[in-house]
């Protein structure tokens, strides 16, 4: 049990996991953060996923396959923040129509382009290559981070910076300030739906780099409802860290490492069907020991 | 008089622009519809033709259209009872997986007179979905956890949960293929009679209408519907009217899982007689849309059912007689939701501010 646990097996599994939701999710804490409800995430990864394959399987590149996901990602949340901001529609009413539309949409696709149903796999799509980082080449490390997928380094890279625009920059003060309170930043002479359309764009490209991660990471195939709920886990993720790009890129390797512990546990012989509901499983404990302390003072106002 | 009369003109111009709300909804949608359609090649008139001849053609195709109008009534009843009161109940999925698990359960481990049984295990179905309501419902009530991530969540893990069980149920030995993972069938006894012979409609259809009308009464003349309804539209104000929040909330969520498990229960004992791992395919979900176009009206679920089972039920044909994907439909669903929710009002005085200030300068009245 133990040995799966720190084996170094597991925890490169977990960075290699965690990368698409750290990307969707840090991504997403700008639209968290403008105040933007958006449970749209997992319809923008999974149709982005689906146009990274077709754009690496054409050029034979994950490059433009990388581009098309960002595209895509960019395309669905211009949708999202048309209907919203600009049509008055309801933003969980919308997420829920693009999720359950961007199921039927990706497998459509699937059946009128690649023609088959299921999972499309082809020698043509090219995923994302390793990187040898020479200073990484320690004992233990070198197993775990080493010779990981570029997107993976992406991504790490991607926090910190999230981070510093988040709080040092006057843009990240006034996305903050637009969430907190509208009406102030409206007087202090914000434009508000501007600076919450920013934020939802950014959310559109990093969620679509994330989902054209998941047919290049490797495994060079796209399956129907590939996504499989990581849309979700990284909306998860935001709330756990309020949207603060460090805190939420931790929650979301905590998932990633429930999600990696599945591989060594299924090996061990624990039912799949159980071991698969760990990254579930420990969202809803994550989220249950994040708000504990405020459980004395319950009340509803929502 | 005067007041009256305008009051009258008034609701008459609202009702007015709600159906002229949908009208323009669904004539985007079917512009859009159509572009899909031509652009796998079909014509769009034969594509929308297989659809109502697959659908409403005879008999048979009649019983399998009422066969989907059941599961979408009661999913959309279940979301109606949920967010007409502001409770975002995602769970809907994972309420069914376990209403239809448990009831399948009852159904052939338990042996019970004809119609005894049936009523037993519909039971035991809502209960169970109540059950795996209560966890939600828990964790937003006494450690303010968002029910939406909860529930979103907890339909993953229900899924997986029942397969498992429906593995324990048959014995390890059986083969590992998920897709193909179902329980022994349920006796006779437990099982929902069919209303039109060679078809699965079934007597579940007077379960949903019997939900609709339930609700539909509660809601309109009891005190307890008043309540419940002012907590989803002005929840301070109910607070301050001494409404009991706290209670009222849990008992919404509750039977809005009930009525989860019990569609869990109609669909295993009225169409499959058997647990099937995965049955449920996403119809918590368009329970979820069917409420969101019908407004949280009883009767609007109603309606929208049977277009909805209509759409579901004519794919096929269509995908079989014609070169149009059956999917297009999921996509004509989400299509139509997105449509329905748009401010059209809005839009309207937008551009009535912007390009028309003269007109209503004249006067000129909506």
């Amino acid at each position: 049990m133990l040995q799966v646990m720190f084996s170094t097996v597991t925890l490169a599994a977990m960075f290699r996991l965690a990368t698409p939701l750290i990307l969707a999710a840090v991504g997403g804490s700008f639209g968290d953060r403008a105040g933007v409800f958006n449970i749209a995430l997992e319809s923008f990864m999974l149709s982005a996923a689906f146009f990274a394959t077709l754009g690496s399987y054409l050029t034979r590149s994950p490059y433009v396959g990388a581009l098309a996901g960002i595209l895509t990602g960019l395309v669905f949340s211009a949708v999202f923040g048309f209907f919203v901001f600009h049509l008055g529609s309801n933003g969980l009413v919308v997420s829920i129509a693009l999720n359950s539309g961007a199921w039927g949409f990706t497998t459509l696709l699937l059946t009128t382009v690649f023609g088959t149903r299921g999972a499309f796999i082809d020698n043509n799509i090219q995923s994302f290559p390793a990187l040898d980082i020479p200073f990484l080449r320690l004992p233990y490390l070198d197993a775990v981070l080493n010779h990981q997928n570029v997107l993976v380094y992406f991504a790490l890279v991607f926090v910190a910076a999230a981070a510093v625009v988040m709080y040092k920059t006057p843009f990240g003060l006034r996305v903050r300030g637009v969430g907190i309170n509208e009406k102030a930043s409206q007087t202090a002479g914000v434009n508000v739906l501007g600076y919450r359309w920013i934020a939802t764009l950014i959310t559109g490209v990093f969620v679509g780099l994330a989902g054209a991660f998941l047919p290049l990471c490797g495994v060079s195939m796209f399956a129907e409802n590939m996504s499989a709920g990581r849309g979700f886990l990284a909306v998860a993720a935001i709330m756990v860290g309020k949207g603060n790009p460090v805190k939420v890129a931790l929650s979301c390797l905590l998932f990633a490492y429930a999600d990696a512990l599945t591989i060594g546990f299924q090996n061990m012989g624990v039912p799949s069907q159980i071991v698969m509901t760990l990254p579930y499983a420990a969202t809803i404990l994550v989220l249950f020991v994040a708000n504990i302390k405020k459980a004395k003072h319950a009340d509803i106002d929502a | 008089m005067k007041a009256a009369a305008s009051a009258a003109l008034r609701a008459f111009a609202d009702k007015k622009s709600e159906i002229v709300k949908y009208l323009l909804a669904f004539a985007a949608v079917m512009l859009i519809g159509a572009g899909l359609i031509s652009f796998q090649g079909e014509d769009p008139v034969r594509a929308l033709s297989a659809i109502w001849s697959g659908a409403l053609g005879g008999r048979i195709e009649i019983g399998n259209t009422i066969r989907w109008i059941i599961p979408c009534v009661m999913t959309g009843m279940a979301a109606v009872v949920a967010f007409k009161s502001g409770v975002n109940n995602l769970g809907i999925e994972g309420q069914i997986y376990f209403g239809g698990f448990a009831a399948a359960m009852a159904g052939f481990l338990v042996q019970l007179p004809p119609v005894v049984h049936v009523l037993f295990c519909l039971l035991v179905g809502g209960l169970c979905g109540l059950l795996y309501a209560l966890i939600p419902a828990v964790l937003k009530l006494f450690f303010r956890i968002d029910e939406m991530i909860t529930t979103l969540m907890l339909n993953y893990i229900a899924i997986l949960l029942t397969e498992y069980f429906t593995v324990l149920v048959i014995g390890a030995s059986s083969s590992t293929a998920s897709n193909a993972l179902q329980t022994p069938p349920v006796y006779e006894t437990a099982k929902l009679p069919v209303l039109i012979k060679g078809t699965y409609a079934n007597a579940g259809i007077f379960v949903a209408v019997a939900v609709v009308v339930v609700v539909a009464f509660i809601y309109r003349y009891t005190i307890k519907g008043y309540e419940l309804r002012q907590v989803g539209e002005n929840l301070r104000f109910s607070k301050v009217g001494g409404v009991n929040v706290v209670r009222t909330f849990l008992s919404i969520f509750l039977i809005s899982g009930f009525v989860a498990g019990l569609c869990g229960g109609v669909e295993v004992l009225g169409s499959h007689g058997r647990f099937v791992s995965r049955f449920s395919n996403n119809l918590g979900w368009d329970g979820i849309m069917i409420s969101m176009i019908a407004k949280n009206s009883p009767f609007g679920v109603l309606f929208v059912s049977i277009l909805w089972g209509v759409l579901k039920a004519g794919a096929l044909h269509m995908e079989r007689v014609t070169n149009t994907n059956r999917l297009t439909v999921v996509l004509i669903q989400a299509l139509f939701v997105l449509f329905v929710t748009i401010d059209y009002k809005k839009i309207y005085a937008f551009f009535r501010g912007r390009f028309g200030r003269r007109a209503v300068q004249k006067g000129g009245a909506v």
